[in-house]
Formats: structure tokens, C-alpha cells, sequence
């Protein structure tokens, strides 16, 4: 059975995708999403409502093992394209409890070009802890803060992903009705 | 299912008049509960291609406007096109679409509403080639010179 998507799909995914620009623009302050579709099987609400406004026929998705339900509800609705590997993929998505791939080998554009990167929908269970101590552009001052669920060593490879900037891969944090942004001039301190 | 026998009925449907079409598809329809709208109707625009020639190189003619709708009932996907921007017209085909798969709906519904619309089209279709064939003007033309 295929899933319906938003009730309205053009002013929904409209409406998401501002507060998906609003969550790059202020950095690791997680948004409510203002409208969520049904949860497409395997993943969490939010990431269905980012899914759903984010891939068309023109960008490619890589992800571990999605249920053949999502798949085809991907397909009628987006259009969706699958990449073959992380490397080759537009879009990332780990869903809950899947492994990170490096984030060094993936598509950190190009200095002629830096937006021709990766970015990676990772889904975490929730935004409460306060693990560490963000800072740079769209923070007026640092800010503490944590996700639980998070792979292991992920603010390692943020810290060394963001020391490739400008170039580097930008992260989408989702919970299961919030987002938080995490663009890669974002600074990250442990502890 | 061959595709021919669903682009037949698509066609069938998509030329027939969307108040009939409601009309005999109203006893088949299945409570509003158990039909999953996928995609209500939109209006979009599809590039028409010719032929210069009618089997020269493609050149495009204009864009008409275009109205799907897709909907699921008990498991079946069906698509509803229609060229305009009747939005029920599209929604009714796709329920139609949705039925006519399912080897249950699809014995009544070819009696019920695929054999009539068949006929009314055929019967439109004579009717309009009647009145060009009245409007007929045979020309002739004079051997010249001997």
C-alpha cells in the first residue's frame, strides 16, 4: 500500500522547507516542523515531512535498507532517485540507529563550486541533553547543545568536518516532529 | 491485466462526459472511508508534439492543460488523466481505474458502465462524422488545354 503524503502538497512542503532554512539559518536550535504527513514505515514523521519536500527527480538518496513500502510511497510521490553508494548521493538519510558512513569520504564540493556537497537527514530520538557547546555564524552567542541517539563519534568527525570549511557536508538533525540545522561552518566543542 | 484493455478503458473514460460518467459509476463506488486519495486532482500544463508532416520531425505545437488525480481502494492504484481542469472528471476516472483492476468490481462494471459509455461514444463519434460527412464539398477540376 502506497502512503499518502501532506493533505496539500505544494503548501506543505513549501511551508517545511522554510523552517528547514530557518533551522540552517539559527544553527542547532531545533524547530517544530509545522506540518507532519503520516510516517512513512521505518522513519520518524519529520523525516517523511523533510523527505517529501526535499527529493525530486533531480537529486539521488542513499540509505541503509528501507522498506519496500517506503520506497514505492518515495517513488509516487518524489520521484525518488537511489544512489548507488554514499559517495556518488545528493541526499543521506540514517534513519534511527543506522551507522555513520566517514564523513571525509563523502561529497564535500568543490572549492569552485562548494555546494555541490552531501547533505545527511540523520535521525536522532530527542533533543534534551546538553552534550556540547556550539558557536560561529547565525549564533549571537555559544549555545549548549545535545541529541540523544546520535552514531558514535559524531562531534569527532563534525569537529574535522568542520575544519574543511568552506567546504564539507551540512547535517539535518530530526527528531520526531523537530529539525535542528547543522551547516558545516558551524564550530563544536565537546564537553 | 494487458495494458491495452486499461489504456482502452483510460481512453474510454477520459473521452466520456464526466456527469455521465458519475452517474453510472455511483452504485459501484465504495464508501469515501475506503478510498486513499494519493494525489487529489491538479491542473498542470503537457507540451503537445506534432509531426511536420504528420511523420517529419517532432516540433512542439502548444501546451494544454492537464488534470490527474490517483487514489488506492483496497490495494489497487488507479490514475485518473483528463485533458482540461475538471477536477472531478480526473477523480472519477482514477476511482474507475482503482475498480476496473480488481477482477471482483470488474464483470459488472464492464456491463454497467464501460459497455454504455462505449456505445455513447461510438454513437457521438457517428454522429459528428455524419455532419462532416453532410458538409462534404466534392471538387473537381476541368481538364486544361486537351
Amino acid at each position: 500500500m502506497l502512503q499518502q503524503a501532506f493533505d496539500n502538497m505544494e503548501q506543505d512542503c513549501q511551508q517545511v522547507f522554510r523552517t528547514t532554512l530557518s533551522a540552517l539559518a539559527e544553527p542547532l536550535l531545533p524547530l517544530t516542523l509545522p506540518c507532519l504527513p503520516a510516517a512513512l514505515p521505518g522513519l520518524k514523521p519529520a523525516t517523511s515531512a523533510l523527505l517529501y519536500t526535499l527529493i525530486d527527480q533531480d537529486v539521488t538518496l542513499w540509505a541503509p535498507a528501507l522498506p519496500a513500502a517506503t520506497l514505492a510511497s518515495l517513488r509516487f510521490h518524489c520521484a525518488l532517485r537511489l544512489a548507488d553508494t554514499p559517495e556518488q548521493a545528493d541526499f543521506i538519510l540514517l534513519p534511527a540507529g543506522s551507522s555513520l558512513p566517514p564523513l571525509s569520504s563523502l561529497r564535500a564540493g568543490s572549492p569552485e563550486y562548494p555546494d555541490r556537497s552531501t547533505t545527511i537527514l540523520l535521525e536522532v530520538e530527542d533533543f534534551t541533553p546538553q552534550q556540547v557547546e556550539a558557536s560561529g555564524p547565525g549564533f549571537a552567542s555559544p549555545r549548549r547543545f545535545g541529541a540523544t541517539g546520535l552514531p558514535p563519534a559524531f562531534w569527532t568527525q563534525w569537529q574535522a568536518n568542520h575544519a574543511r570549511f568552506p567546504l564539507g557536508v551540512d547535517v539535518l538533525l530530526i527528531s520526531a516532529t523537530q529539525l535542528a540545522g547543522l551547516p558545516r561552518s558551524t564550530v563544536v566543542q565537546e564537553g | 491485466m494487458e495494458t491495452t484493455t486499461r489504456q482502452h478503458w483510460l481512453s474510454l473514460l477520459a473521452h466520456s462526459p464526466a456527469s455521465r460518467l458519475a452517474e453510472l459509476l455511483q452504485q459501484h463506488l465504495p464508501p469515501a472511508g475506503d478510498i486513499s486519495w494519493l494525489r487529489r486532482a491538479q491542473t498542470g500544463l503537457v507540451m503537445l508534439q506534432g509531426r511536420s508532416g504528420g511523420s517529419g520531425s517532432r516540433f512542439n505545437l502548444g501546451e494544454i492543460s492537464v488534470t490527474r488525480a490517483s487514489c488506492q481502494i483496497a490495494g489497487w492504484l488507479g490514475h485518473g488523466w483528463v485533458r482540461g481542469s475538471d477536477d472531478e472528471h480526473a477523480e472519477l476516472i482514477a476511482q474507475a481505474d482503482a475498480l476496473l483492476q480488481n477482477p471482483q468490481c470488474y464483470p459488472p462494471l464492464q456491463a454497467q458502465l464501460l459497455q454504455p459509455l462505449q456505445q455513447e461514444l461510438a454513437a457521438r463519434r457517428e454522429q459528428s462524422a455524419r455532419a462532416a460527412a453532410a458538409s462534404k464539398v466534392e471538387f473537381f477540376t476541368m481538364v486544361r488545354g486537351e
